[in-house]
């Protein structure tokens, strides 16, 4: 028994699949590539597949994590591409790694990183007085919205690394993510449409913030304190996440 | 071009990846080099639509072909809907995402009464013309099939041509026409007349309808020459060759039907009088054993999926059902995939086949014996005694089962208040059979579930002629038999007769019911079939602003020589069959099943299936 740890992307075609869902399209993907998955004992076995930590649904990722327990040895790389082979296009394993770790990854992920785009009709000096503002603050408080009901929280201690600029096309800063890139390209014609906004108004946020079972951030809950508590008017357009720590 | 499809737009609706297609074994192909693209509608959310088998085989035989491009349409949830009519998004195709109305051919699957009103706000959304009459050259030509296509009158202003029957090979025959009208540059109409021609093909605006004064049908008159005055249903003879995919689309979202679905065989013995698919599907046809073991190894291979299951008609009848869920079970369990089966008739083969595949849950246990008395079940020709029922029971209480499911229907003709008491008697006796039951092997919880359906009178039954009992009535009959049930062990579960009601209308409908439905549309009617969407109310305030009184239509018993709007429809069973098991039917008299003695009913004109073994 051994297991294995896969870096994927979840690609734009494939974003609105719901993490449940996305649990299935690896466990069937892995099924067709015939791997030599370990399945769970008892009545009903499963196999034994674990992933990092839930995307919400509309956000892309070119850093989920997920970890399969497999029978026996298996060389990482042609696991990968075996995988690979069986993924519908949006899915993509980008790296496999044999790891030893007793506990699974879903506790050991910290934080993650997001790029958030958005519009704003402000300059970039007030939006960073703004930012400014409420990391001045001492607590950040936001009401959360669950399937439990509203609460209030502090997102403050959550927030670890809070960058912004204005989004560039041909910036070699923080604005240059390639897939936001390729989103504006493709998409923002048809999203600033019904809007008052222009191209020029995009801005990218990028963030570091807390993740796991312990303690979680949604992005959107930043633009949002953002938005509400310093009356910044702004339009979440995407969110992205570009890695998943374990510190 | 693909329409708009923007972030903001799914984000705002449940379930997005309804609509965003992309899924594994879904067929992309380069729209500029298919000389006829296809969108396949169901008139229903994803979920319900990708779990029907027809639509699979469907999909992936015509994609074989390099010149066609089919692609999937199912009906926007209400929450899409109104977000494309915002912002001008017409009904588009989950491969490409183009348009609809851009397509050469739009094909609606009829499966149930119930889903008419989404066709026509599909039509809508898509920006083509609702009646065939309104519609242009280069629009797309409409047609639809399946079930419901056996009476395609209330829907003959709406579609340009029917399906009758199976569509295998049919549709390829269409489609070489058209490509043949395509190069010849000839009208809609045109080819209209052409596939007018083609065994199973019937063109509703090649005939014209005439009405009796006393309201009732007349007849049907082609209005051309070459015109067939009788449109014959296509079957496929040898089932054993016809196509069937290997591979099939893997939805992302859950759908119904989540799973690998294999056919056994179409047809049904059984001829319970009733069933409209017992008569309709007629001759009997199997596949082999050895090739659906091959297909299921196939399926299960190209899709991944975790579980196969058995669809049939009356999965019992398949004559090597021994052999097949012996090695299928035998072949999954090595794959780790799960065989779920449908209800089966029950013996100890099969509570020991429900007891491998149901490992350690034990859940409920189907049985329908649809009426209450020996007597009535005679004369539905329901093939089930008291007896059988309860020793079927007697063997699972003993292999630890605690649910049971009865079904019945109410409403059914000659019944009376003793059948209807005969169903909570039936449900005691179950009961008193679990007490008989050693206490050490029963299950220690009992669950006995009593379900009672209306009865819908349906075409090419010998019960077409009868009566729907009134709403009212079918209301008084549920809470009579809520009222005879005492034990605390049984629930009782009803419908409401309302749908049922509809279901019988359009049914049995003739062209003039097609008003209705454009009426219901026009009022908001849709989704009917999902009780939350249901206004019985609008349906009524439609039928009263049309002037047509849907009773006529549910209500009312015909004649014996009565001239109905689908005599011109021929399935093969014979018109004066039917009519001599209704007869039969009133006497009590029941008629053998196909595999014990041949009745004549007429489907042996097919030249296959069972008529010949």
């Amino acid at each position: 028994m051994s297991k294995l740890q896969i870096k994927f992307i979840r690609g734009e075609e494939v974003k609105y699949v719901s993490h449940l869902d996305i649990m299935k399209v690896f466990e069937r993907a892995a099924r067709r590539a015939r791997l030599p998955l370990a399945y769970s004992r008892g009545y009903n076995p499963r196999p034994q597949i674990v992933f990092g930590l839930p995307l919400s649904v509309g956000v892309t990722s070119e850093a989920e994590l997920a970890e399969f327990e497999i029978e026996g040895e298996m060389n990482p790389d042609l696991f990968c591409k075996l995988l690979n082979n069986q993924l519908p296009g949006g899915f993509r394993i980008v790296e496999a790694v044999e790891i030893e770790s007793k506990d699974n990854i879903m506790s050991r992920i910290k934080t993650a990183s997001y790029v958030v785009l958005f519009l704003c009709r402000e300059e970039l000096e007030e939006v960073k007085n703004k930012v400014r503002s409420m990391m001045g603050r001492p607590e950040i408080i936001v009401e959360k919205f669950s399937k439990k009901g509203t609460k209030e929280v502090d997102i403050k201690p959550l927030i670890h690394k809070l960058e912004i600029a204005k989004y560039q096309s041909n910036a070699k800063d923080c604005s240059s993510n390639s897939w936001i890139r390729e989103y504006v390209e493709k998409n923002i014609e048809g999203f600033i449409n019904n809007t008052d906004f222009r191209k020029d108004d995009l801005y990218l946020m990028n963030m570091l913030v807390s993740a796991g079972n312990v303690s979680n951030l949604n992005p959107s809950l930043v633009i949002k304190a953002l938005s509400e508590l310093e009356g910044l008017p702004v339009l979440q357009v995407k969110i992205h996440r570009t890695g998943l720590y374990t510190t | 071009m693909a329409v708009n499809l923007s972030d903001a737009i799914l984000e705002s609706v449940e379930k997005p990846s309804r609509y965003t297609g992309n899924e594994w074994n879904s067929i992309e192909k380069n729209p500029d080099n298919i000389d006829i693209r296809f969108a396949f509608c169901f008139p229903d959310t994803y979920e319900v639509g990708m779990s029907h088998l027809g639509m699979r085989i469907l999909y992936h035989l015509l994609n074989e072909r390099p010149d066609i491009y089919c692609e999937r349409v199912f009906a926007p949830w209400v929450d899409m809907e109104q977000k494309m009519r915002e912002n001008n998004i017409p009904l588009f195709t989950l491969e490409t995402k183009d348009p609809v109305k851009d397509f050469d051919f739009v094909g609606f699957t009829l499966q149930y009464e119930m889903s008419y009103t989404n066709i026509l706000n599909m039509l809508d959304l898509a920006g083509i013309p609702l009646l065939s009459s309104d519609r242009q050259e280069g629009q797309p030509i409409v047609c639809a099939g399946g079930p419901c296509a056996v009476n395609p009158e209330p829907l003959a202003d709406f579609i340009d041509f029917f399906v009758i029957g199976e569509g295998e090979e049919v549709t390829f025959e269409v489609l070489d026409v058209y490509k043949k009208c395509k190069r010849e540059h000839a009208a809609r109409h045109e080819f209209l007349k052409r596939i007018a021609g083609l065994e199973g093909i019937y063109v509703p605006s090649l005939y014209t309808a005439e009405y009796n004064e006393d309201g009732t049908f007349k007849k049907l008159t082609p209005k051309a020459g070459g015109v067939p005055g009788k449109i014959r249903k296509r079957i496929i003879k040898d089932l054993e060759k016809v196509y069937y995919p290997e591979k099939i689309v893997v939805p992302y979202t859950g759908i119904v039907h989540d799973r690998i679905t294999l056919e056994l065989f179409r047809g049904c013995i059984r001829g319970c009088r009733f069933c409209q698919a017992g008569f309709i599907y007629r001759p009997v046809r199997e596949k082999s054993a050895q090739k659906l073991l091959d297909i299921s190894k196939k399926l299960e291979e190209s899709t991944g999926y975790e579980e196969i299951s058995l669809a049939s008609l009356s999965t019992s009848d398949y004559t090597e059902f021994k052999k097949l869920s012996e090695e299928l079970l035998n072949e999954m369990e090595s794959r780790k995939v799960d065989l779920s089966l449908p209800s089966l008739r029950v013996d100890s083969f099969s509570l020991d086949l429900m007891e491998k595949t149901q490992k350690v849950r034990k859940s409920g246990l189907t049985f329908a014996p649809e009426a209450g008395t020996q007597r009535l079940r005679d004369v539905i020709n329901k093939g089930v005694t008291e007896e059988d029922l309860l020793n079927s029971v007697r063997l699972a209480f003993a292999g630890g089962w605690g649910s049971v499911k009865l079904y019945f229907m109410i409403g059914l003709p000659s019944e009376n208040e003793e059948d209807i008491e005969g169903i909570a008697k039936l449900g005691e006796m179950v009961v008193q059979e679990y007490s008989k039951t050693p206490k050490d092997v029963r299950n220690k919880k009992l669950n006995v579930t009593i379900s009672t359906s209306s009865f819908v009178p349906k075409p090419f039954t010998p019960f077409q002629w009868e009566p729907q009992d009134s709403i009212d009535e079918l209301r008084r009959k549920q809470r009579y038999l809520n009222n005879r049930i005492k034990s605390r062990y049984i629930t009782y579960n009803w419908h409401d007769p309302e749908l049922s009601f509809l279901e019988a209308v359009f049914a049995r409908g003739d062209r003039r019911t097609g008003q209705v439905l454009l009426k219901a549309w026009e009022k908001g009617c849709k989704f009917d079939s999902w009780s939350e969407r249901f206004s019985f109310d609008k349906w009524m305030e439609a039928f009263s602003e049309c002037g047509i009184d849907p009773a006529f239509y549910a209500n009312r018993k015909r004649s014996d020589d009565e001239v109905f709007p689908w005599d011109h429809i021929d399935l093969g069973v014979a018109r004066r069959f039917l009519l001599n098991e209704n007869k039969k039917a009133w006497k009590g008299q029941t008629t053998p099943n196909c595999r014990v003695n041949c009745s004549g009913c007429g489907a042996a004109v097919f030249n296959g299936g069972i008529c010949f073994e």
